[in-house]
């Protein structure tokens, strides 16, 4: 009883003061978030901003900074997958090129329209309803996707796929051929997925990916196994930007928190990688489709449950 | 161990400089400075004091205040969530002024029975005696939106829930001792003690206490607010070399 008592101290007793934040937490609970965020980073090649943040929140981290810093900690969690995802030659380059180009002119735009949403009051608001309805609809489609892959694969095992769809978007110009994904299609559709990938991103405060490897597959038609290390490589770009411009413009980006929550996080990605690589790519994208509704379900749960809270306090700052 | 010599030296040197000194009231911490370093979780401040004749004392450690050492306090909005088709949102908010960020208070017996109600509503003696000056409000009951300000910040431990106890060594000597949580504001603090006789404050004394960052957290916050580019791009560059050291770390498995 006495040496369970040491060790439960010993571990309660293991706090660091991030110095952003300006509050001193766990370490090793600092450590397990980051590194199952980063298992999941791995295994499906998104960023896991849409599950860090409300977990950094719920653990005592202002919003602020939790929404800053896990944009520095994603850069990390996505280098190391991009290059074991590059070791594999799973990585689209010149289709992420293009896809980023959108993405950062998406971006921009979102952060002016982000502005415009604070000064309307409810911000919040309109944040946790944006990722209900993303999470919970995608969720929704990927799962009932994936369940009907799962049935088709067992009844007709060999069966000839398709190579590719042809559909209204083959009649756009500017077409351009992405050898690795196999496609030869108009450019102006990955730029428009960056685009609106990046707008709804930087709304949200999330690299993005849980909307863009949906549609990489579905709307793009890419083969799966490119999809995640092309979606890492483009974040990688997104949240470095969106790194310096919380630096700049809100010193909100905790160093510190975010070299633990990477350490982590690194660490996670890449049995995620490795793990990922030897599931089924039906297995995987039911699995992902769960987590983001369980996700949704969870902020789902939030806006409706009484808190037990009522109210809220925000310093506004001292007149001096 | 130095902080046990001085905390044994302490009421000795306050006993000695008593009759030189023409205070009724005397005390001390034993350290004037809370360092918030990357170790930081919180502390305990012990307040060392003696009286000259027998008397009740009071302790209040509140802050932090303006540079000109006014105790002036953030302003701060208290919000109340309200129920719009079934989703619950934002709704009124009440704004206060002149909120201190910490507010603590000890006292050798409960405070109701060393001091009337408008003594303690004078110096704003214990926590709901805080004076919460409402500027803008939305909604009529000010009140509740008061005392859920006092509530949130008891439970995160910036305000006192209960007053502390100050207990007496023999009938001249004191001590108490005040709980900072992690989340503590910087700036500098004011320590208050009084000397009550007969539902009177006789004599009281008040110093400084000094609450900063310091070492390695300290570094990270200056550099963070003296230039945030630098500061976004040595972020960035830190997590690149992170990832890649990872990947070269499991590359061979």
């Amino acid at each position: 009883m006495n040496g369970l008592q040491a060790i439960s101290d010993w571990f309660f007793g293991l706090q660091i003061y991030l110095p952003i934040a300006e509050v001193s937490l766990n370490i090793v609970v600092l450590l397990a978030i980051g590194g199952g965020v980063g298992l999941l980073s791995g295994l499906f090649g998104v960023g896991g901003g849409f599950l860090m943040t409300p977990l950094l929140i719920f653990i005592g981290v202002p919003p602020a900074v939790a929404v800053a810093t896990q944009s520095n900690q994603v850069v990390a969690a996505s280098v190391s997958g991009v290059l074991a995802h590059w070791s594999r030659d799973n990585v689209d380059f010149k289709m992420g090129g293009v896809l980023l180009g959108g993405g950062l002119l998406g971006s921009s735009i979102g952060v002016l329209i982000f502005g415009l949403l604070k000064r309307f009051g409810q911000i919040d608001l309109v944040i946790a309803i944006a990722y209900v309805v993303t999470l919970g609809s995608i969720g929704t489609v990927m799962a009932i996707e994936a369940v009907n892959a799962l049935r088709k694969v067992r009844r007709r095992q060999g069966a000839p796929a398709k190579l590719h769809q042809h559909n209204w978007a083959q009649g756009l110009p500017f077409k351009m051929r992405f050898r690795k994904s196999r496609l030869y299609i108009s450019a102006t559709l990955p730029i428009a997925i960056g685009f609106v990938v990046g707008i709804m991103s930087a709304i949200m405060g999330v690299g993005g990916a849980f909307l863009m490897v949906p549609a990489m597959i579905y709307l793009l038609g890419m083969p799966t196994s490119i999809v995640i290390g092309t979606s890492l490589f483009q974040i990688i770009f997104v949240q470095a930007y969106v790194t310096v411009l919380q630096s700049v413009q809100n010193q909100t980006v905790d160093l510190l928190l975010a070299m633990i929550l990477t350490l982590g996080g690194v660490v996670g990605a890449q049995f995620g990688g490795r793990w990922g690589a030897r599931l089924p790519a039906e297995q995987l994208r039911l699995l992902m489709a769960l987590v983001v509704l369980a996700v949704a379900g969870g902020l789902l749960y939030q806006l409706v449950a009484m808190p037990r809270e009522l109210y809220a306090v925000i310093t506004l700052g001292a007149p001096r | 161990m130095r902080r046990w010599i001085a905390a044994l030296l302490l009421p000795v040197a306050l006993v000695m400089s008593l009759p030189v000194s023409a205070k009724d009231i005397v005390a001390d911490l034993v350290v004037h400075r809370i360092e918030i370093t990357s170790g930081f979780a919180g502390t305990e401040l012990t307040l060392f004091g003696a009286i000259n004749e027998k008397g009740d004392a009071v302790a209040v450690v509140r802050g932090p205040t303006a540079p000109g050492g006014n105790l002036v306090g953030d302003t701060v909005e208290v919000r109340r969530k309200m129920r719009n088709l079934g989703i619950w949102m934002s709704g009124a908010h009440v704004r206060f002024e002149n909120v201190p960020g910490f507010y603590a208070i000890a006292a050798s017996r409960p405070l109701e029975e060393i001091l009337t109600f408008d003594m303690l509503d004078r110096y704003q003696l214990g926590t709901a005696e805080l004076k919460l000056a409402a500027t803008e409000a939305t909604a009529p009951n000010i009140a509740d939106f008061a005392a859920a300000l006092l509530r949130i910040r008891q439970k995160l431990g910036l305000y006192s829930t209960r007053v502390g106890h100050i207990s007496f060594i023999g009938e001249r000597l004191f001590r108490t001792s005040f709980n900072f949580p992690s989340t503590v504001p910087t700036g500098i603090y004011n320590v208050e003690v009084y000397l009550v006789r007969d539902g009177k404050i006789v004599d009281a004394q008040s110093f400084p206490l000094l609450v900063n960052r310091a070492g390695f957290s300290a570094d990270i916050y200056d550099f963070a607010h003296r230039n945030g580019a630098a500061y976004g791009v040595l972020a960035v560059l830190t997590a690149l070399l992170f990832g890649w050291i990872a990947h070269l770390a499991f590359r061979r498995r």
